[in-house]
């Protein structure tokens, strides 16, 4: 493990979420613990929370109780979440959630929108990164005219918009071909090797999982016990 | 007497309706586009800056509607008043600051009309929004 390594970037104690109905608490007690620039696949059955946990750790949502830490941020004192999601989380999601009547380069750029970049500054660098993922030459194209492996690298790029340090991904993969799944998980681990960007992907695929440096398995709203190393 | 209360009541009715159809549709276009919304919000923007979205395209379909609006008042009012049956009864008086009562009620109804569900749209929560299929 690197020295980089070391410093944990997210920690959890107790995280658990109750439902409006009081019936389903998933997640349930979460400890969890993951270094800067690690990156952790968590994995688990549907249900039980670890889309939810997700969720929580990028500040999308509140849990009922518990603390959460995300690099300098403790979530339950958050005064500004959006401030919190907008310079230091980047999203990726199952369904890539573009805009479908805006092209892809206002896709990427639209996320700096909040940002103190001028126009011209966002454009270069909403190019930039479309260059990064290969997609430069469908910048002026719309998502609906994307393969669904081009949407999600397009997602991805989106999420680096802000220079994130850690990347959320709720099942990057579960809505891709084999090809398109190889082409993300490669963003994903350059994003780790060349930007040090820590990494926590959900996902039910063991194959994808096998690609992070740990995998953590939810079972009923908790962590199971034994952590396997990649 | 009576038709001049005629006319300023069926002018309110028409504005309260218009408003109601504004609010309307800029609600069925939040029910359509919540993930989009959702998405926003979960990638850092603000309250602030969703309402002003929203408001702003119900003020651009304003502008656009009311400059429909004025040129479509101007053809059938034209028309009306070449009718033979309506020859002497109709008496249009194009002043400019009828049109422009009219231009600014039209964007004034319409912002109206968005500010509920440019509220709604801001306060979703990203997480529900977002798994809203």
């Amino acid at each position: 493990m690197s020295e980089a390594a070391e410093v944990p970037k997210i920690e959890t104690h107790g995280v658990t979420k109750i439902y409006a109905d009081g019936r389903v608490h998933a997640p349930s007690g979460v400890d969890l613990t993951v270094s800067t620039g690690e990156f952790v696949a968590v994995t688990g059955p549907s249900g039980c929370g670890k889309s939810t946990l997700l969720g929580l750790l990028a500040a999308l949502g509140v849990p009922t109780s518990g603390t959460i830490r995300v690099g300098s941020y403790a979530l339950e004192r958050l005064t500004d979440a959006n401030k919190f999601r907008r310079q230091e989380v980047g999203l990726v999601f199952q369904f890539h959630n573009l805009l479908p009547r805006h092209s892809v380069l206002h896709n990427v750029e639209i996320a700096m929108l909040g940002s103190t970049r001028t126009h011209a500054a966002r454009t270069g660098f909403a190019l930039g990164l479309l260059g990064d993922v290969g997609l430069t030459y469908l910048a002026h194209r719309r998502p609906p005219q994307l393969s669904g492996g081009e949407r999600q690298r397009v997602a991805v790029a989106r999420a680096l918009a802000n220079e994130p340090t850690v990347v959320f991904a709720d099942e990057p993969t579960g809505s891709l071909d084999s090809r398109s799944t190889e082409v993300v998980l490669e963003q994903f681990q350059k994003l780790r090797t060349e930007r040090g960007v820590t990494i926590v992907m959900v996902t039910h695929d063991v194959a994808v999982a096998a690609t992070a440096d740990r995998t953590v398995h939810m079972l009923d709203g908790r962590i199971a016990p034994a952590e396997s190393p990649a | 007497m009576f038709l001049k209360a005629a006319v300023t009541g069926s002018t309110v009715l028409a504005l309260v309706i218009g408003a109601i159809m504004v609010g309307n549709t800029m609600l069925l276009s939040l029910f359509e586009r919540t993930r989009e919304f959702g998405l926003l919000r979960a990638i850092g923007w603000g309250r602030r800056r969703v309402v002003w979205l929203v408001v702003s395209e119900s003020l651009v379909l304003a502008l656009v509607g009311s400059v429909l609006g004025v040129a479509f008042s101007l053809i059938v009012t034209t028309v009306l008043e070449a009718l033979p049956q309506l020859r002497g009864v109709l008496h249009a008086e194009f002043t400019t600051g009828a049109f422009l009562r009219g231009f600014t009620v039209g964007i004034g109804m319409a912002v109206l009309g968005s500010l509920y569900p440019s509220v709604r749209a801001a306060n979703l929560t990203p997480l529900r929004a977002l798994s809203n299929e």
